[in-house]
This record gives structure tokens, C-alpha cells and sequence, in this order.
């Protein structure tokens, strides 16, 4: 792809998803003209992000946008709202009991993670999948979340966490 | 490396694995797409947002062209120098050009190696004789000056549009002589063993030589030739 050419495949990709875009950002900011605002905005992100973009991978590509769209939607509704749901240094890990002890890994295990990723608040799930996925650094995706780099640090570590708990749990089911 | 550091580093290859997988399948719990209500306004604002991505992209290609013209002019301007400065055929006539302009004047110091004394001036007006050995087919003279104050023997001759003059003055030691040689094709040379310079213009040729006594000027639109059998036959006595 020229580089030069970014700009109207992302128009296009835009023009296919905006309605899933929006209807994202409806459902988060349960505001018309919000989630037109957060639409816009998430172009915006798009064009600076595009080289995250697969564009040759529809389903990857639905998700990113939708990823996209979800975090600025919520960063918008944190800024306009100035409610903050997770201040720096407000939420703290979780004490788990140590999983390894009680976890097997087996082959069905990456399938179990797959299914705990999907199923996992976006809010945790999103900054590690932009992270180890997108391949994006914590400053990109704090971002593109609105939130600071410590947040997403902690996301992803509790991204992490809640995995080895839940993996523990369902080791703790087979035997 | 305890426990808790390996285990991380399963589930780190683990996600490595899971995540292609779950990027493969569709988000659980995303809306249904129906139409949404965009209207006019907003496309505009799309638009914009578009338009103003295009603006910057050609901005940094813009930058990135001119840099690029910049490098190949160094480069271009570089290999110029180089083959100007190995190339002598070229090499002068370049450095001509290069100094030439800063070369408005020649000036000409009058210094004589041996102690005689200097002649007062008056005894040049008493001794007032200048020889003109050669003098070219049609000129005649036209003006005749004895300047007083600078203390100066002028002549001219012309023939219609053609036109010499002869200015003798008395070698003064240590003074300089200024010749205007600005965009002028210069050669110094020797007149009877007398050091001479000679400048050429399109619209005046100037010949300048001095001996022990006096210094001698000719100048006008006759050519090179002429001048300088002019000056091989002049002598102020």
C-alpha cells in the first residue's frame, strides 16, 4: 500500500463501520449527538492509528475499529461526565490464591484463554489486546483510552490476573 | 526464577497463541448495524476531518521533496566542484569568474629597488620633452593638457570614433596607482623591460607601465596591438 493511500482506505473502512461505530458509542453514551461526537472522533483515531489497520483482515479489522470505538466513546463520557471510573492508583489487584498450583495446562488451554478474552469486561480486555495483538506501546493505547499509563499498566496486568484466576478455576473443575 | 515468573511466562506465549484466535472471530455483544442517523452535517465534518489528513500528508511530502532537492543539489553542486576543480581547461576559467568581481581595481605599487633621488617636478617641466615613437595611420591630436596641479602630461589623439590618450605623470615613490580592472580581462606584462599591466574592457583598453622617472597611461578603443606598440616607442625625457 502507498503510504499516501492510507487516507482514503480508511475512508472507505470508515464509510462500511461507521454505523457499528455509532450504535458502539450509542450504547455507551446513550446520547445522539455524543455518539455522532465520538464517531467523528474515532475517524480521527483511525487516521492516527492506521497502521494498526489490517486492512486484508475484515474480522480483525471489525474488531480494532470497534475496539477504537468503544474507548473513545468511554473516554468521552469520562471527560464530559468528569467522572473518572478509575482513577490512578484507585483500583487495586485483586489478592488471588496462587493459580499454578492448581492449574494443568493442557492443549485446551489456549482455547479456554480465548474464551476468557472474549468474554472478559472490554475495559480489561481491550488494552491487552491492543498491547500484545496491535502491538501498540501503553501510550498509544492510554491514548486512544483516555486514561493515563498507569491505568493501562494496570489493565493489562489485571487482563492477566483475572486469566490465571479463571484458568485456575476451571483447572480446580476438572479435577 | 520462581513460580510466579514462569507461570507469567506460559500465559505470555499462551495469549501470544489465543489472541490471533480471538482476533479471527467476531466481538461478542456488538450492536447490530443498522443504518445510523447521519445526516448532511456530519459528513461534512467526515469530510473535514478527511480533508484536513490530506492537508498534512501533502505538507510532509512537500518536506520530504524539498529535502530531497536540497541533497541532490548538494550532491550535484559537490560533483560540480570536483569536476571544475580537477579539470584545468575548466578550473580558470571558474576561479575567473569567482574573483574577478571582487577585483573592482588593480592597484600598483610604485617602489624603486635603488636610493636615486627623486626628481622635483620642476625639473620635469623644464626638462618637458615627450618622444611619441609610433602613432597609428589617421590619428591626430586632438587635446593637449599640462595639469599644474597634478602635475600631468595628457594627450589625446583621435581618429573619428577612434581615440587614445598618452597621460604621463612623475614617479612618486610609494604611491599607489589605482587602474580600474573591474570585470576586466587583466595581463601583466613587460615594455622595454619596464613592468607594465594591461586591462581590457569592451569599451577601453588601458595600458599602464612606469620607468625610473614617470609613469605612463594609454587608453582608448584601438586595439591591444597598437597600444602596446605605442607604449614601446614612448619615452618622456
Amino acid at each position: 500500500m502507498r503510504k499516501n493511500d492510507y487516507v482514503s482506505k480508511v475512508e472507505r473502512l470508515y464509510r462500511r463501520h461507521r454505523s457499528l461505530i455509532y450504535w458502539i458509542a450509542y450504547a455507551i453514551l446513550e446520547d445522539e449527538a455524543w455518539a455522532k461526537d465520538a464517531s467523528q472522533e474515532t475517524l480521527a483515531r483511525m487516521l492516527k492509528y492506521h497502521d494498526r489497520l489490517s486492512f486484508d483482515s475484515p474480522v480483525e479489522t471489525k474488531n480494532y475499529i470497534a475496539r477504537i470505538a468503544r474507548n473513545t466513546s468511554f473516554d468521552m463520557y469520562n471527560r464530559r461526565k468528569k467522572y473518572n471510573t478509575l482513577a490512578d492508583g484507585s483500583e487495586t489487584l485483586p489478592v488471588t490464591d496462587n493459580p499454578t498450583e492448581e492449574m494443568y495446562i493442557t492443549k485446551e488451554t489456549v482455547n479456554e484463554i480465548v474464551e476468557i478474552i472474549r468474554d472478559m469486561d472490554p475495559k480489561y480486555s481491550d488494552p491487552l489486546r491492543f498491547h500484545k495483538f496491535d502491538k501498540m506501546t501503553v501510550e498509544q493505547i492510554a491514548e486512544i483510552m483516555g486514561v493515563s499509563v498507569r491505568t493501562v499498566y494496570y489493565r493489562i496486568e489485571k487482563a492477566k490476573e483475572i486469566i490465571k484466576a479463571e484458568l485456575g478455576k476451571r483447572g480446580a473443575g476438572h479435577e | 526464577m520462581n513460580n510466579k515468573d514462569t507461570f507469567d511466562k506460559i500465559l505470555d506465549s499462551l495469549l501470544d497463541e489465543a489472541l490471533p484466535i480471538v482476533e479471527s472471530m467476531p466481538d461478542k455483544n456488538l450492536p447490530e448495524e443498522t443504518e445510523a442517523p447521519f445526516t448532511e452535517e456530519d459528513e461534512r465534518r467526515s469530510l473535514a476531518i478527511l480533508a484536513k489528513e490530506r492537508a498534512a500528508l501533502r505538507a510532509v511530502r512537500a518536506r520530504t521533496y524539498l529535502k530531497r532537492i536540497a541533497v541532490c543539489a548538494a550532491v550535484f553542486m559537490l560533483l560540480c566542484a570536483i569536476l571544475v576543480m580537477s579539470v584545468s581547461a575548466l578550473r580558470a576559467p571558474v576561479l575567473n569568474f569567482v574573483t574577478k568581481p571582487a577585483n573592482r581595481s588593480t592597484q600598483i605599487q610604485l617602489n624603486r629597488s635603488d636610493n636615486t633621488d627623486e626628481l622635483s617636478v620642476e625639473a620635469v617641466y623644464e626638462e618637458e620633452g615627450l618622444y611619441i615613437g609610433y602613432i597609428p595611420e589617421g590619428f591626430s591630436l586632438e587635446q593637449r593638457t599640462i595639469g599644474s596641479a597634478s602635475k600631468s602630461t595628457f594627450l589625446q589623439f583621435k581618429n573619428g570614433s577612434e581615440y587614445f590618450n598618452i597621460d604621463t605623470s612623475i614617479y612618486q615613490e610609494n604611491t599607489d596607482i589605482t587602474i580600474d580592472t573591474e570585470n576586466a580581462n587583466v595581463e601583466r606584462m613587460r615594455i622595454n623591460d619596464k613592468p607594465a599591466l594591461y586591462s581590457e574592457k569592451e569599451t577601453i583598453k588601458i595600458l599602464f607601465m612606469y620607468d625610473e622617472n614617470y609613469t605612463y597611461t594609454i587608453a582608448g578603443n584601438i586595439d591591444k596591438d597598437n597600444l602596446v606598440q605605442i607604449a614601446q616607442n614612448l619615452k618622456k625625457y
